[in-house]
């Protein structure tokens, strides 16, 4: 019968190698290329196979396609009514999607904005709460005028003022949380409801009333690592190299991906695999010249004296010498009579 | 609300003297050896970790429990 130290690994395995090599060779076989699918959730659309196991392993600050998955607490998730609640107070809107046209009137130094009615009632709005919205985020004073239309006052008659704060309005929310994307409810297996939004940014949504904080996902690495931490952060990008590969119904032994996350997080923050990162902080002068940017690296070692211990196995093989892994890493085995007695 | 409490984060609790010293051997390294954590980190903060302290985190991955350790450092 197999036993449990039995799947150890053996003293000296290159695991690192191993586990570079597991995820290489399904990588050959992923889809190059970003694919959209349609009629599904705002999910969907999520950067998938190879690019984002780029993007993971090159530790990019921000996702190409954030995703936030905010579960709620039970008296909301059990409602669909209040989890739409939850999920309109979070959804972004930006004033350019509800709007028809904007006039200025440069004499008066005003601005009328028409809205889109029906795009306003898409989203649940009322002329009413996008005035007071705009009033705050670009701090003008915006009234709801006749028609159901928006009348801002700017308070200057400086031309080049006036069309700075047209642009601003335009590109100003008027609903929801910066970042945080096109949020919608979804009912998951056992029929509780949680919201799925095409954005991230974590830390608002986590103060917003319904929200459990506890389980709010994100695949922004660097928002997990800000808000929760170096093993969150672990754990997200575990989480989410695993998910991309079985996606495309590639199956590779955790243990891989778990050794890729510890290495990528080993320093106490993200590093990315390369180099920049990873690579770039090897200590063999040999290894580094060997990898890229090969002078370069020979004459800073050569201007400041470095030395090379010859550790690593890129340097060894340089120089023709054995390399230490395996067999190749026991130096001199001794008999101890102590060890034999544990 | 304590955001230790997250789904993905697991507990980390700072080892005494002794346990450091039982793990560094039972594991035949030294501190520097060990993986390391800003001392700037949110969880390190929250166990009110400082710079040298060697914290014991009770990992969950892919169904398997077992202990990490992270050695505080102030960078």
């Amino acid at each position: 019968m197999a036993k449990d130290h039995d799947y150890n690994v053996q003293a000296g395995e290159p695991v690192g190698v191993i586990a570079a090599q597991s995820l290489g060779e399904p990588g050959t076989q992923m889809v190059l290329r970003t694919f959209h699918m349609t009629g599904m959730a705002a999910t969907a659309i999520a950067t998938s196979g190879l690019p984002r196991i780029i993007e993971l392993l090159d530790a990019k600050k921000m996702p190409s396609s954030p995703i936030m998955r905010i579960y709620l607490k039970e008296s909301y998730s059990k409602n669909f009514a209040k989890a739409d609640e939850v999920a309109k107070k979070i959804s972004e809107i930006k004033m350019g999607s509800v709007m028809r046209r904007i006039v200025e009137n440069f004499s008066k130094g005003k601005i009328l904005v028409l809205l889109n009615s029906q795009a306003m009632q898409a989203v649940d709005l009322t002329a009413r709460s996008v005035a007071a919205r705009l009033s705050k985020e670009v701090g003008v004073t915006a009234k709801v005028g006749e028609h159901g239309n928006i009348v801002i006052n700017t308070h200057t008659k400086n031309l080049k003022e006036v069309r700075g704060i047209t642009v601003k309005i335009t590109k100003a929310i008027v609903n929801g949380i910066e970042g945080a994307g096109r949020a919608m409810v979804v009912q998951d297996r056992n029929g509780e409801f949680y919201i799925e939004s095409a954005g991230s940014n974590i830390e608002p949504v986590m103060q917003v009333e319904g929200v459990d904080p506890a389980k709010i996902y994100t695949n922004d690495l660097f928002a997990t690592y800000r808000v929760f931490g170096i093993e969150a952060a672990r754990n997200t990008l575990a989480l989410e190299l695993m998910k991309t590969l079985e996606d495309q119904d590639i199956s590779v032994n955790d243990r891989h991906i778990s050794l890729i996350a510890d290495a990528m997080t080993a320093d106490g923050t993200i590093q990315s695999i390369g180099r920049h990162g990873l690579v770039g902080k090897k200590e063999s002068v040999f290894a580094k010249a060997a990898f890229e940017e090969t002078v370069k690296h020979l004459i800073n070692a050569a201007a400041f004296g470095q030395i090379d211990h010859m550790r690593g196995v890129t340097e060894n093989i340089l120089v023709g010498k054995q390399i230490p892994l395996g067999t190749g890493s026991v130096r001199l085995a001794i008999k101890n009579k102590e060890s034999k007695k544990k | 609300m304590s955001k230790r409490e997250h789904d993905l984060v697991p507990t980390h609790r700072i080892l005494s003297r002794t346990e450091v010293n039982e793990v560094l051997s039972s594991l035949g390294i030294t501190v520097g050896n060990l993986p390391e954590i800003l001392a700037s980190d949110p969880q390190a903060k929250k166990a009110e970790a400082k710079d040298g302290d060697v914290l014991e985190i009770d990992r969950e991955d892919f169904g398997k429990s077992y202990k990490y350790y992270r050695h505080v450092v102030e960078r």
